[in-house]
């Protein structure tokens, strides 16, 4: 059974009208990986960039609550579930599956990617549920919404982002298991193409109870609205989808970017690559905790250290297990990353700068949620944890800017200009700083000044603008930027061996793999800075 | 510069379809885990039955309801015979054994479709209404989504067949896989079984 597409599209034929529609209608038809991967990471950047304005919005609201500046009361609710849905299900976990839909099977030495009809159906299915969800919260719908119809959508909605995201996810699973050239076993796979297939795995295996709990959610809002409390109820339902450590599933492949560009900019090879895969899989421990639907909280309650020492136990080892080792995980990618700069002489790129600090942050929004589970310290409930959601979805953002600076000369055939992106890198630092870290002070106050929610609408307004500046670039940079060459970052891996762009196919030829660094063993340097 | 690398031999079939529905099946398991979770939960909240001389029994299932055993237990029968004509089919495709391949799966189909009529004659037994109670809702949503997933079993076992007698002998993946997708229904349907017609 035919499950590859390894076709040339179509040319272009006639003028005006007509070669614009046969354009629209080639990418709108599209199974191509590297198209595909385009789309999600496009959309998802401009999902991110208005999830970044509607938190401005939100942080301008939260100032003063007794005179809103929207039209009525109810706009908090809805803007916070806005940001929610955006940053989580409509910016990062898209633009991460998009950096490895379209990177992974070149890095693999394929043709094409595994079932990329379903990849597609699987992109335009989320693009819809992502259109219904703003549909929904515009007029009123959603959790605490009180048009019941709109509310029944944006329940729908989610059901079909989850569905959306699970085909990216199932596809690229089957893309890593299957579709690898000769001689590249699953130990010399890439590491962006080691965390796709984990985060694949973790995404496959999450968002099905997403939308299993969505079935539930409509069925009962639709008719006896008595199981589930209604619109009300529905944050009750979702909530985990939104909050740690659930959220580190959708940052995985954000790691693996960093340890690619990492090894890649410092002309190495990577020092412990067995490590390397330890710490994704832990990252993905994550999906146990997501598939509970429990925030699996420590209580440390008794005045003494051995005082209800069993309930204690009890407590601390799912606390550790769910919470401790994605974190963990991070910490080990990010720690071996830096090793493997160590080791060799990095370029200071902008991608690097990009991916090390975003996954800096997506650290910090792990060890966040880690102190936002312990009982005592009471920062459940409170703004705490938005802020560590912040941390990790814009950490995130910024490890997919980096990637689109890194790879996108191999898929558009053109570099960015390096100065702007290290400033942009550095900007987005600082809004990802100021819109969270405001909030984990303000998250330790029983009455927080409006002053912390002034600095994080500060963070994300700049954080708004450093997405349209990286747009803007980007669009200049791959349009009309320097030509790349094929080899720009003299990289370790199969994609660096094609041209830029890729032919249809990837590769004229089927290329045989006899290490992890298969071009390093061709340079005359053998690789080595 | 591109590299050119030394070209490798044709890469062997690494049998995409079965992973893929693995990886499907994969889904599916832990959406229904998820829902039935959901539903215990559900019926762990739900209190004891005042004066019940059998306390174990949550005040859960509605007065006015009884679960149709029968229907619900050959429906656990039928599942399993569909299993077993997804295997044969597997079996005599190994062979290339084209009629049997085409009998089993045509069976298989019957099978399924006797399934979707026993889920449906359970509902009209049963007689309560989606609206009416936490507990409706609920039996609908789970039992609803058995029927979606057995409905895409149905178009699978159809599409084999189709495939299979159009001459493609030679796609003993998709038979496999076809194979795959009815051990999980009968996984799914078990549980479902289990939890929601005899713990109730």
């Amino acid at each position: 059974m035919t499950t590859l597409q390894t076709s040339a599209p179509a040319a272009n034929a006639g003028t005006g009208v007509g070669r614009l529609l046969a354009g629209i209608a080639a990418w709108v038809t599209t199974s191509d990986h590297k198209r595909l991967g385009r789309l999600l990471i496009g959309l998802g950047l401009l999902v991110g960039l208005a999830t970044a304005v509607v938190a401005l919005l939100l942080g301008i609201e939260r100032l003063d609550t007794a005179d809103y500046a929207l039209p009525d009361a109810d706009s908090v609710g809805r803007l916070t579930t806005a940001m929610q849905v955006g940053l989580g299900l409509g910016a990062v976990a898209p633009v991460l599956l998009g950096v490895a839909v379209a990177v992974v099977p070149l890095q693999l030495g394929a043709r094409a990617m595994s079932m990329p009809r379903a990849a597609a159906l699987g992109f335009w299915t989320w693009l819809v549920g992502l259109g219904m969800v703003v549909w929904a919260l515009v007029g009123n719908g959603g959790p605490g919404g009180t048009d019941a119809q709109l509310t029944d959508l944006y329940i729908a909605a989610v059901g079909l982002i989850a569905l959306g995201l699970t085909l990216v996810g199932g596809a690229l699973v089957v893309t890593v298991l299957t579709n690898r050239a000769p001689g590249m076993t699953l130990e010399r796979v890439p590491a962006l193409a080691w965390s796709a297939l984990v985060g694949g795995l973790a995404t496959v295996i999450t968002m099905p109870v997403l939308l299993g709990n969505a079935v539930y959610l409509f069925v009962d809002h639709r008719n006896a609205q008595v199981a589930f409390g209604g619109a009300d109820g529905l944050d009750t339902w979702t909530s985990w989808v939104f909050t740690q450590p659930q959220t580190l599933v959708y940052a995985v492949i954000a790691l693996g970017v960093l340890a690619d560009v990492a090894v890649t900019v410092s002309r190495g090879r990577h020092p412990l690559r067995s490590g390397l895969a330890v710490g994704l899989g832990l990252v993905a421990v994550a999906a146990l905790a997501g598939v509970t639907q429990l925030p699996h909280t420590l209580t440390w309650s008794g005045d003494g250290f051995l005082d209800n020492a069993g309930d204690k136990i009890a407590d601390l080892l799912p606390f550790l297990l769910f919470n401790g080792l994605p974190t963990l995980g991070v910490l080990v990618v990010l720690g071996l990353s830096l090793l493997g700069l160590k080791a060799g002489k990095p370029k200071p790129t902008g991608a690097l700068t990009f991916s090390v600090l975003g996954v800096g942050m997506v650290l910090t929004g792990a060890a966040g949620n880690l102190l936002q589970r312990i009982t005592d310290l009471e920062l459940e409930g409170t703004v705490f944890g938005e802020g560590a959601y912040v941390y990790v979805g814009y950490g995130a953002i910024m490890v997919a800017l980096g990637a689109v600076a890194h790879w996108g000369p191999k898929l558009w055939g053109r570099r960015l200009p390096e100065p702007p992106l290290h400033l942009l890198a550095l900007g987005a630092f600082g809004a990802t700083v100021l819109s969270s870290l405001p909030l984990y002070i303000a998250g330790f106050m029983d009455e927080p000044a409006d002053l912390w929610f002034l600095l994080s609408a500060i963070g994300h307004g700049l954080m708004a603008a450093v997405l349209g500046g990286f747009v803007l670039l980007a669009l200049r940079g791959f349009t009309a930027g320097r030509q790349a060459g094929d080899d720009p970052w003299d990289g370790q891996t199969l994609e660096w061996a094609t041209s830029s762009p890729p032919p249809a196919d990837n590769f004229p030829v089927m290329p045989r793999v006899t290490s992890a660094e298969p071009l390093f063993d061709m340079k005359p340097s053998g690789g080595e800075a | 510069m591109t590299y050119a690398l030394p070209a490798g031999p044709q890469p062997a079939p690494k049998r995409q379809v079965l992973l893929a529905t693995a990886v499907a099946v994969a889904a599916g398991s832990t959406m229904f885990a998820g829902m039935l979770g959901v539903w215990l939960r559900f019926r762990a909240a739900a209190p004891l039955r005042e004066g019940d001389k059998r306390p174990l029994i949550k005040d859960w299932l509605p007065d006015n309801v009884t679960i149709p055993e029968v229907p619900t237990n050959v429906m656990l029968i039928t599942v399993g015979v569909a299993c077993v004509m997804a295997q044969w089919a597997v079996y005599a495709a190994k062979r290339r054994d084209r009629s049997h391949t085409v009998l089993s799966l045509g069976i298989t189909a019957i099978m399924g479709l006797a399934l979707l009529n026993g889920q449906v004659f359970t509902y009209t037994q049963m007689d309560i209404g989606v609206g009416e109670n936490a507990y409706g809702a609920l039996f609908y949503a789970i039992t609803g989504t058995f029927m979606a997933l057995l409905i895409a079993g149905l178009v699978m076992t159809v599409a084999a067949m189709v495939r299979y007698l159009g001459g493609r002998v030679a796609e003993r993946d998709l038979i496999a896989a076809h194979a795959l997708i009815w051990y999980f229904l009968a996984a799914v349907y078990t549980a479902l079984w289990f939890v929601v017609y005899v713990q109730k």
